[in-house]
C-alpha cells in the first residue's frame, strides 16, 4: 500500500496494513476456549471462570432466546448488582430511533424492560404503550407484566432468567397465587 | 437475588444454531456523542473483529493466555466493550472485573492482587490511582501496558504513573461508530502526550 507520513511513527513490527482474519466475536470466544480452555477468563472478587466454563455458560444461555427476541440487555453480566444501573441506562438510551425496534419496543425499554421484543404479538398490542401509571407503581411488577405480554410463550427457565436480570425492589417477593411473581410468568 | 450461574446450569449447552456472518449486525452501540439524542450505531461482527485485530497488531509483545486485564470500564460503552472485554477474549487474557470504576480502592487492590498487566482506563482513573493514599507502598509493577482514551491526559499524570508502575501508557482516540479505536500513540517510539496519536493500521483483505 501507499506509504503514509504517519507510518514512520509506527514502532518496529507494526504493519501499516493487516490481513483481516475473518473471525466473528463468538468465534474469538470459541478459539479462546479451544486453545486456552483452562486459562482464567473472568475474575470477580473471589469467583473465577475459565474460558471453557465461560463458553459453556454462553452456550447454555444463548439459544434459549426465541428468534423474535432481540436482546437489549445491559452488557454487564446480569447476576452482578449493577443490572439496575444498566436498566436505567437503557431507559435513558432507547428514546430515539432505535434501529429496527418498533415503537412499542421503545416504550417497553422506557418502562424498564431489560429484554424487549422486536415483533410484538398481536394479542399483546393493546397493552402498549405502557402507561406511566403502570410503570410508576413498581418497576419489577411492570417489567414482569411487560415480559408476560411481549413473550407469553417463553418457557419457565427463560422467564426466570428474565426476572433475574431485572431491577427488583429489595424486599422479598410475596408468595402465593396473588403475588406479582406468580401472576407474571405462569399463565399464558 | 438469583444466581445467574445456577439458572443457566439447568440447561444443556447448545452452541448457536447458526453462526453469525462477519457482515451481520453484532451490536447496536448507543452513543450520545456530544449533541442530541442517543443513537444506535450499527456495528457488525466484522467491524468489531477488525478493531480487535488492529489493536492486537498495535500492542506488540502480548502473550497468549498470560495477560491480565483490568476490566473496570463500563462494558455498555464502546471503549469498555472493546478494550476491556472483546480485546482480552481475542488474545485471550484474564479479565479482572471491577463493577464500579470509581472504586479506586478496589482497582488498586485488584491490580496488586491479580498482577494486572494491561490496564485500559480513562485519565481520571490513572489520576485517582496516583492520588490513592500510600500508593508508593503498593506494588503495581506488574502493569506493563496502559491504554487511555476519552480525554487528553495531563503530561504530569502520564509521567508519574509510568514512573510508579514502570508501564507505558498509550493514548488513543475512537468513536463508537468506528467500533471504536481509530488512532493511537505508538507503544514504543515517538509519542506525543495529550494527543490522539496516529491512524492505526488499515485492513487490506477479507470482507
Amino acid at each position: 500500500m501507499e506509504p503514509r507520513s504517519w507510518h514512520k511513527s509506527y514502532e518496529a513490527g507494526v504493519p501499516p496494513a493487516l490481513d483481516f482474519e475473518p473471525l466473528t466475536v463468538p468465534q474469538f470466544l470459541g478459539r479462546a476456549a479451544a486453545r486456552h480452555g483452562d486459562t482464567v477468563a473472568v475474575v470477580y472478587f473471589n469467583r473465577r471462570l475459565t474460558y471453557k466454563q465461560l463458553k459453556d455458560h454462553v452456550d447454555r444461555f444463548e439459544p434459549r432466546w426465541p428468534d423474535s427476541v432481540s436482546r437489549v440487555t445491559p452488557v454487564w453480566p446480569s447476576s452482578f448488582p449493577t443490572s439496575a444501573d444498566g436498566n436505567r441506562l437503557l431507559r435513558d438510551a432507547v428514546v430515539g430511533r432505535a434501529g429496527r425496534h418498533d415503537e412499542s419496543t421503545v416504550h417497553a425499554a422506557r418502562a424498564g424492560a431489560s429484554v424487549v421484543g422486536r415483533r410484538v404479538p398481536r394479542r399483546g398490542r393493546h397493552r402498549f404503550p405502557v402507561r406511566r401509571s403502570d410503570s410508576g407503581r413498581s418497576g419489577a411488577a411492570s417489567n414482569r407484566a411487560l415480559h408476560h405480554h411481549v413473550h407469553p410463550g417463553l418457557h419457565a427457565l427463560s422467564a426466570e432468567v428474565l426476572r433475574a436480570t431485572q431491577a427488583r425492589p429489595r424486599r422479598p417477593a410475596a408468595s402465593g397465587a396473588g403475588s406479582a411473581r406468580a401472576r407474571g410468568c405462569t399463565t399464558s | 437475588m438469583h444466581d445467574f450461574v445456577k439458572l443457566v446450569k439447568r440447561t444443556t449447552p447448545a452452541p448457536l444454531p447458526a453462526a453469525p456472518h462477519a457482515e451481520d449486525l453484532a451490536v447496536l452501540q448507543y452513543t450520545g456523542g456530544t449533541t442530541g439524542v442517543s443513537k444506535g450505531a450499527m456495528l457488525t461482527h466484522s467491524n468489531l473483529s477488525t478493531n480487535l485485530q488492529q489493536s492486537r497488531a498495535w500492542f506488540t509483545g502480548l502473550e497468549e493466555g498470560k495477560e491480565v486485564f483490568l476490566t473496570a470500564l463500563p462494558l455498555f460503552h464502546s471503549f469498555g466493550m472493546t478494550a476491556a472485554m472483546n480485546f482480552p477474549v481475542s488474545i485471550p487474557g484474564t479479565m479482572v472485573l471491577i463493577p464500579d470504576p470509581r472504586d479506586v480502592k478496589a482497582i488498586v487492590r485488584a491490580v496488586a492482587t491479580h498482577r494486572v498487566t494491561m490496564l485500559p482506563a480513562v485519565p481520571a482513573i490513572f489520576n485517582a490511582i496516583l492520588n490513592y493514599p500510600k500508593i508508593g507502598d503498593i506494588d503495581l509493577k506488574s502493569v506493563k501496558r496502559c491504554f487511555s482514551g476519552s480525554a487528553a491526559m495531563a503530561e504530569d499524570v502520564l509521567r508519574r504513573f509510568e514512573e510508579l508502575t514502570g508501564s507505558r501508557i498509550v493514548e488513543g482516540f475512537g468513536l463508537s461508530e468506528a467500533s471504536p479505536v481509530t488512532h493511537m500513540n505508538p507503544l514504543n517510539g515517538l509519542r506525543k502526550p495529550g494527543t490522539i496519536g496516529v491512524p492505526i493500521p488499515i485492513r487490506t483483505r477479507g470482507r
